[in-house]
């Protein structure tokens, strides 16, 4: 590639220009064009409108989790310990480790079926991370964090919510090509 | 252009279709037929198996949701949800009950030949994350998942999306081999 400082000519993939050293790094991140492209460029992960999470303790039984689950209609529930999240119980969680169960759950704590240390995020940055998690990892919840806000959830029916929104967007733009 | 997308010639046409400049995903997602994804293998059962039986089979399988048919009439679907809701936590959960008795009868299909803007549609209409696909002659043949709409979507974005490292803040000060 040619050298956009010094115009020198480089072997492509370079990392830096071989006679001036300005990094090339930089180059390769796309700029944001239109649509839905743009969008994904330039949106934050509170775009996602991410919500409220319902929390539990680690140590308490994991019928109260499955209850939470249940009546309040969500797909996970966030594990905290003073104000740090230290795990997440999914639906998937729940097939995966109880489903098999006889009887009552009786004893199990939420600590011992959780998936501890998730990833989690805070709301400026850039919505292509939860999406590369969702789409990577197969992760259908992403714990948003920030130091003023009470723990959040983005869901990946979230995610779809926001893809047909920018779809139904960009149509009614007038078409520009 | 159009000969290409409509050729039988799916992988070709997955890769010019995601490959075009340009185009509006929209129009991607209104052209691409659910059948062009890769789907999951969907996982079936007949109406008789018991409850025990059939987690055993999701969680072998690795699948959230089981489809329920009698030969390969569709009669209803079970997934997770229905799980946390119907089973979990009941005291005796009663794992030899029939699947029959805690499946969410007749669920919304689609047609492998419907657009993926229709499942798009249809998943945030009615909250479903799994649809099952029933063809013309009302055989069950797959499952369709919401993550197999992200992944697609996703794909037509290798750079925006798939080149970024995992987690925000992760920079890598050496190059790779270096």
């Amino acid at each position: 590639m040619i050298c956009p400082a010094c115009g020198s000519y480089n072997l492509p993939g370079a990392d830096r220009c071989d006679e001036c050293l300005l990094p090339f790094t930089k180059l390769d991140i796309p700029l944001p064009t239109e649509g839905l492209q743009k969008r994904l460029m330039e949106d934050t992960i509170a775009d996602l409108k991410p919500k409220p999470a319902v929390t539990v303790a680690p140590e308490a039984p994991v019928e109260e989790a499955v209850e939470l689950l249940k009546n309040k209609s969500v797909g996970c529930v966030l594990v905290m310990e003073e104000e740090i999240v230290v795990g997440i119980l999914s639906e998937r969680d729940v097939l995966y480790k109880l489903g098999g169960m006889e009887g009552s759950l009786g004893s199990v704590r939420i600590s011992e079926v959780m998936t501890p240390n998730p990833v989690t995020m805070e709301a400026e940055e850039s919505i292509r991370f939860v999406l590369h998690q969702m789409s990577v990892e197969g992760f259908r919840h992403i714990p948003v964090v920030s130091h003023d806000h009470p723990p959040r959830i983005v869901s990946v029916r979230a995610v779809l919510d926001y893809l047909q929104q920018s779809m139904e967007d960009a149509s009614a733009e007038p078409a520009s090509r | 252009m159009m000969e290409l997308i409509e050729c039988d010639d799916v992988r070709l046409e997955m890769v010019e279709i995601a490959g075009l400049e340009g185009m509006s995903v929209e129009l991607n997602l209104r052209r691409t037929k659910i059948r062009h994804l890769q789907l999951k293998e969907m996982v079936c059962v007949a109406p008789e198996t018991s409850l025990g039986e059939t987690i055993a089979t999701m969680q072998r399988r690795r699948n959230g949701c089981a489809l329920v048919a009698a030969g390969s009439s569709l009669l209803g679907i079970f997934t997770e949800r229905d799980l946390i809701r119907k089973v979990v936590g009941r005291g005796r959960s009663g794992l030899e009950r029939p699947i029959r008795d805690l499946m969410t009868p007749e669920p919304a299909v689609l047609s492998p030949d419907d657009s993926l803007l229709d499942a798009v549609r249809l998943m945030n209409q009615g909250g479903y994350r799994h649809i099952p696909l029933v063809d013309s002659a009302n055989r069950v043949c797959d499952c369709l998942s919401v993550i197999n709409i992200v992944d697609y979507l996703l794909e037509c974005y290798p750079q925006e999306v798939f080149s970024l490292p995992p987690r925000p803040g992760q920079n890598f000060s050496e190059p790779d081999g270096a």
